[in-house]
């Protein structure tokens, strides 16, 4: 597992300078530098600080960048004194900031957590993760509800589609627990009728799902002789297999006749279609049967040695 | 010589076939003289049924050559929904929820719970006898959610308890409380007026109630000059009066039966005596032609001074609509105002004051904001009261001298009732509410503070509709 | 057969009006003149001229043919009109020509011919062409250049592109310099800011374009605040704004007003000063106060603009009510969840949903729509 600890935080708070001396890799550990400062006074890193080195008990024009050491260092003008008070007092700060970093790279060396919340100054403190779905604007809703919503939708009015399926849950609380078919069983796992009215996400998940099929037919042009196209099934994956039971729902909804006006009819038509699902009624079954059937007699065009390129 | 190919389609002419040697019958008498058609021979060898066609040769050739547009499996499925259906389904009122679970704690309403302060923040249910008179007078509204829950149940809000009490002291003081309800988008006027009414049913009031001022002015219902009535000619809507009738009727049916008349009514089609139940007065009222007259005694008899009447309630939904030109016409084609309808004219007497009930009353009217006309009138009178109201009067909107669209008889009506604003409900009613709505299985969060709040917010900061629809109407339950 | 669409085209052909020049012959012309050659035709009258042509060159020669240099020289000398200059250096001309040996004479002679050989296209008459669509080959004797290998390039200079480029440089650097020599300069030119004194209540603006001319430049706007105006009344402040109708802004309450009438910026200027004194005498007159008039707002549109609500700024104060609030609150829910009051509905579903199970299944009492 990679290391959640994020370096580039640590390198920021270092104050980067050219240093007059070269840098010199060196492979010893950072506090082993520190504690052997005087022991190895040859011994630098590039991004390390001035305190690490003999170096910093020198005069401040050989820390400065060579542009400006040029100037300072032959003599020094009352000005210039001023400046170099300034720069020696920035320089302190820095030196000091530096040895912070520095203590908070080793400790990621060492795979601990440099950084407390109090230290990384979080105003309202970090949130808890996993962020729970609703903070998240894509995970707002159950997957199965978003992939509806939006095959509802006409004309990309989203928030009219988002109203409707608000409508059809509204009708699935109300509506009294399905009366369940023994020869059109639900998908296994599926919560005991009386639950789903309270739960309408679910029973219109469960609705869906039960009636989802397996396998779509593909037909290869002209590839069965005689010009007729050989029909061979295809697996389908969970959300091709949601999409497909939900259109023939809608096709269902289609030719349900509307008894009614007004904004609620067409949720509440989609919804006595899904009730109809549920308790076995609806002519959607027979399709999946139907696509199921032929998937199984087709099985054999698998074989087909033409077919086994495109596959 | 002529061409290989017709002039005008890609068909060959019968003559070309001649050189094939196929025998093809003249046709040159058939066809039409000077037309560019092609000739579309009929089969030959079939034989022809009738004689009769042998002359109107053209018919002939065509006969099954018809392009026909087959329509998609649209077929017409059973017989089409009956009139008045599909409207019935618009309008449906469902009261209750048999998947929701009963919430221990809601209470029935009692004739004081609505007026008791302490109550506030609070559930109530209405009770069966209730839900019946309220349903008579149209006071449930199909956008409302009721048919989400068990038992429908109303919130005891600081205003409603503000409204019941300024009624209850009316009363008291044998007066008339005029109300207008304003507020914002679904912010609950309508079933304040509910809780109003359902306050008056328990105390035993007579409750009069117009459930949409929409349907008397939209040219939706029949209408006639009522005779003798000059200066302005006044006009009844007899069919909406006998239905207002029979829901008066049905919801007030027990204090009718009661109350006897004190004068006798000997226009109208069934004669009406001296101390006859009012039940039967209304009862006279059989058919729409004399529904008006009914009406106009049953309206007398209730204010009649001196014999013992119980308070009236007179409230009306949707109020901007009276309060414009309707879309009736006179018979020299003028737009009416809709304060000559007689029934519109009732109602704006009462509201401005004119009636006074013998026991004391109110008259209460809801503005609307979905679908109500803007007023400007109207909008400016009630900013007026309301800043009367609130000792405001360096802040007093005043007219704009060149705008032209000011109505003086909407300002006479408004000049001097009371206005009472639907404001956004508090936290502390918004928990009650919360914690109702998931005891009713209907929430699926634990109702923490920090819950409530969000669905607060989220309902622009308390306004009841917008937290319904952020909670019970969303995709995520 | 002819049809009659064809007759009726050699008919336009016919009577269509072309100034053709007939072609003159070669030695009607002067020697090595480039122009073409105008002459009147045969059988015309002298002091004829084609009213067509701009200008003639006079035609001493005219209707002669001359065989050589000395044939044309000696026929000069016969003419009359010759001055006395001219007659000297042709009789030289000639003596020259005389003293020439033949073998000369000849070259010359065919050195003429073989220049009016070259130069016979271009003497050539232009001639309009019968199909030509609004005479589309005509020259442009205007924009005639020598366009030829003008696009070459000798490999001695930058492309054309380059130039622009330079160009574009000198440009900037134009103006850098300007910007570092000269603008400085306008800095003598600074005045301090005086406010407007009590009596300066009007406020003009002119327009410049730089020197160029331009209609607007004359135009010069007026704007003052009726408010300043110390000496009138407030009644009669009001009666000024009424009387300004769409020139007064009711927002920042000013009058605003421009003339560009005439042609000079100083005459427009006086007529503004003019109508601003016949108003306020107008104002001034107590005749009709106007006072019974409402002030007419219809023109000017008030735009309100939200401002973030003042209760709405966070205060120390604020900051602890609402910590105070959010504590309660907590202490609110901590009280609920001991005693078991808090409510959670996602449990009381379950729970809900399993004793209406142990229950009998309720019934149906949905009640039916009117």
């Amino acid at each position: 597992m990679p290391p959640r600890l994020n370096l580039t935080s640590a390198f920021r708070a270092l104050s980067l300078r050219a240093s007059t001396t070269p840098a010199a890799g060196t492979s010893q550990p950072l506090f082993l530098q520190q504690s052997q400062k005087v022991a190895a006074p040859a011994a630098r890193r590039f991004y390390s600080g001035d305190n690490l080195t003999p170096d910093s008990q020198l005069p401040q024009s050989e820390q400065l960048p060579p542009s400006s050491s040029s100037s300072s260092s032959s003599s020094l003008s009352p000005e210039q004194f001023d400046n170099a008070a300034q720069q020696s007092v920035r320089q302190q700060q820095q030196r000091q900031d530096n040895v912070n970093a520095l203590n908070r790279l080793e400790m990621v060396a060492y795979g601990l957590n440099p950084f407390d919340a109090k230290e990384e100054g979080h105003k309202y403190g970090l949130p808890s993760l996993p962020l729970p779905s609703e903070l998240h604007k894509d995970h707002r809703y159950d997957d199965v509800m978003g992939q509806i919503t939006r095959l509802l939708m006409k004309d990309g009015k989203l928030s009219k589609a988002q109203r409707d399926m608000a409508m059809i849950l509204n009708y699935l609380r109300t509506s009294p627990p399905p009366k369940l078919n023994p020869l059109r069983p639900l998908i296994p796992g599926s919560p005991a009728p009386h639950f789903l009215p309270l739960d309408p996400v679910t029973y219109l998940r469960v609705a869906i799902d039960s009636v989802a099929p397996l396998v779509k037919i593909r037909g290869f042009r002209g590839m069965a002789g005689g010009g007729r196209s050989l029909e061979v099934p295809a697996p389908l994956a969970a959300r091709q297999r949601r999409r497909t039971a939900f259109m023939w729902i809608l096709d269902a909804v289609q030719k349900r006749k509307s008894k009614g006006s007004g904004r609620k009819m067409f949720p509440t038509r989609v919804a006595e279609e899904i009730v109809a699902v549920v308790e076995g009624r609806s002519n959607v079954w027979e399709k999946r049967a139907q696509v199921h059937k032929l998937g199984t007699a087709a099985r054999a065009n698998l074989m087909n040695p033409q077919i086994k390129n495109f596959l | 010589m002529s061409a290989t190919n017709c002039l005008r389609c890609l068909g060959r002419p019968a003559v070309a076939g001649a050189s094939r040697g196929v025998i093809v019958p003249v046709f040159a008498p058939r066809t039409a003289p000077f037309s560019t058609t092609a000739v579309q021979n009929a089969m030959p060898g079939k034989p022809q049924k009738s004689m009769e066609h042998q002359d109107r040769s053209v018919r002939v050739y065509r006969a099954g050559k018809k392009m026909k547009i087959k329509k998609k499996g649209n077929l017409d499925r059973g017989k089409p929904p009956a009139p008045g259906e599909r409207k019935a389904f618009r309008k449906k009122i469902v009261l209750s929820n048999d998947n929701a679970l009963p919430v221990p704690w809601v209470t029935e309403m009692v004739a004081g719970s609505l007026s008791d302060r302490k109550q506030v923040g609070t559930i109530v249910s209405l009770p069966p006898v209730l839900q019946d008179q309220l349903r008579a007078t149209e006071a449930f509204q199909p956008t409302q959610t009721w048919g989400l829950f068990r038992k429908p149940s109303t919130l005891i809000r600081q205003e409603s308890v503000d409204l019941i009490g300024k009624m209850e002291k009316a009363v008291e003081n044998k007066e008339t409380a005029r109300i207008v309800l304003t507020g914002e988008k679904i912010s609950g006027k309508s079933t304040m007026l509910l809780q109003a009414q359902s306050h008056a049913y328990l105390n035993n009031w007579i409750v009069i109630h117009f459930p949409d001022a929409q349907e008397l002015i939209n040219g939706s219902t029949e209408y006639a000059p009522i005779p003798n009535t000059e200066n302005p000619t006044l006009y009844m809507q007899q069919n909406y009066c006998l239905k207002l009738l029979q829901s008066i009727k049905k919801a007030n049916e027990k204090i009718f039966a009661k109350l006897l008349s004190v004068s006798s009514h000997s226009e109208l089609p069934q004669n009406i005596t001296v101390n006859q139940p009012l039940l039967s007065l209304i009862n006279a009222a059989k058919e729409a032609e004399g529904a008006w007259p009914v009406f106009q005694a049953l309206w007398s008899e209730l204010n009649a001074q001196g014999a013992n009447r119980p308070p009236i309630l007179l409230s009306m939904d949707n109020l901007p609509h009276i309060m414009k030109i309707s879309e009736y016409r006179s018979a020299s084609f003028d737009k009416i105002h809709a304060h000559d309808l007689a029934l519109v004219k009732l109602f704006t007497d009462a509201l401005g004051g004119n009636a006074r009930f013998p026991s004391g009353g109110a008259v209460i009217a809801a503005t609307n904001r979905n679908n109500g006309p803007r007023i400007p009138s109207m909008e400016l009178a009630l900013k007026q009261r309301l800043a009367v109201q609130n000792g405001d009067s360096e802040g007093m909107p005043v007219k704009d001298p060149y705008f032209k669209g000011y109505d003086e008889r909407v300002e006479k009506v408004l000049k001097t009732v009371e206005v009472m604003e639907v404001n956004r409900i508090g936290k502390k009613e918004a928990r009650g509410l919360m914690e109702y709505w998931a005891a009713s299985g209907l929430l699926r969060t634990t109702v923490d503070e920090q819950a409530v709040s969000e669905k607060w917010t989220l309902g622009g900061g308390g306004v009841l509709g917008e937290m319904e629809r952020a909670a019970l109407l969303t995709m995520k339950i | 057969m002819a049809s009659a669409a064809n007759s009726l085209r050699l008919c336009l052909r016919a009577s269509r009006k072309i100034s053709v020049r007939p072609a003159a012959s070669p030695l009607l012309r002067r020697a090595l003149t480039t122009t073409a050659a105008q002459c009147a035709r045969p059988g015309r009258k002298k002091g004829w001229k084609d009213p067509s042509d701009n200008f003639e060159f006079p035609e001493p020669y005219e209707g002669k043919a001359f065989n050589d240099l000395g044939e044309q020289l000696r026929y000069s000398l016969e003419n009359d009109e010759l001055n006395e200059a001219d007659r000297a250096a042709v009789q030289q001309a000639l003596a020259s020509w005389e003293n020439k040996p033949n073998e000369e004479k000849l070259e010359e002679q065919q050195i003429i011919k073989e220049i009016d050989k070259e130069f016979a296209p271009l003497r050539a008459p232009v001639r309009a062409r019968h199909n030509s669509f609004w005479n589309a080959e005509e020259q442009d004797t205007d924009l005639i250049t020598d366009e030829v290998g003008e696009d070459d390039f000798e490999e001695n200079d930058m492309m054309a592109m380059g130039h622009a480029k330079l160009e574009e440089h000198r440009e900037y650097r134009e103006y850098a310099r300007i910007a570092v020599w000269e603008m400085p300069l306008l800095s003598k030119f600074t005045k301090k800011f005086e406010p407007p004194k009590e009596n300066e209540v009007l406020r003009f603006r002119y327009t410049t374009y730089m020197g160029e001319f331009h209609p607007a430049d004359r135009k010069v706007v007026v704007e003052f605040a009726p408010r300043d105006l110390s000496e009138l009344t407030e009644v009669q402040q009001s009666k000024l704004c009424k009387l300004a109708g769409a020139r007064y802004n009711p927002e920042k309450q000013t009058i605003k007003m421009s003339c560009e009438k005439f042609e000079l910026p100083a005459q427009n200027k006086r007529w503004l000063g003019d109508t601003i004194a016949r108003l306020i005498t107008a104002a001034k007159d107590p005749t009709d106060t106007f006072e019974d008039i409402p002030l007419d707002t219809r023109h000017h549109k008030f735009k309100s603009i939200p401002k973030y609500p003042k209760e709405w700024y966070m205060s120390e104060q604020r900051k602890k009510e609402l910590l105070a609030q959010r504590e309660e609150s907590l202490k609110l829910d901590m009280k609920k969840r001991r005693t078991r009051e808090l409510i959670d509905g996602v449990k009381l579903i379950e729970q809900g949903v399993l004793s209406s199970v142990k229950e009998k299944e309720p019934v149906a009492v949905r009640v039916k729509a009117r």
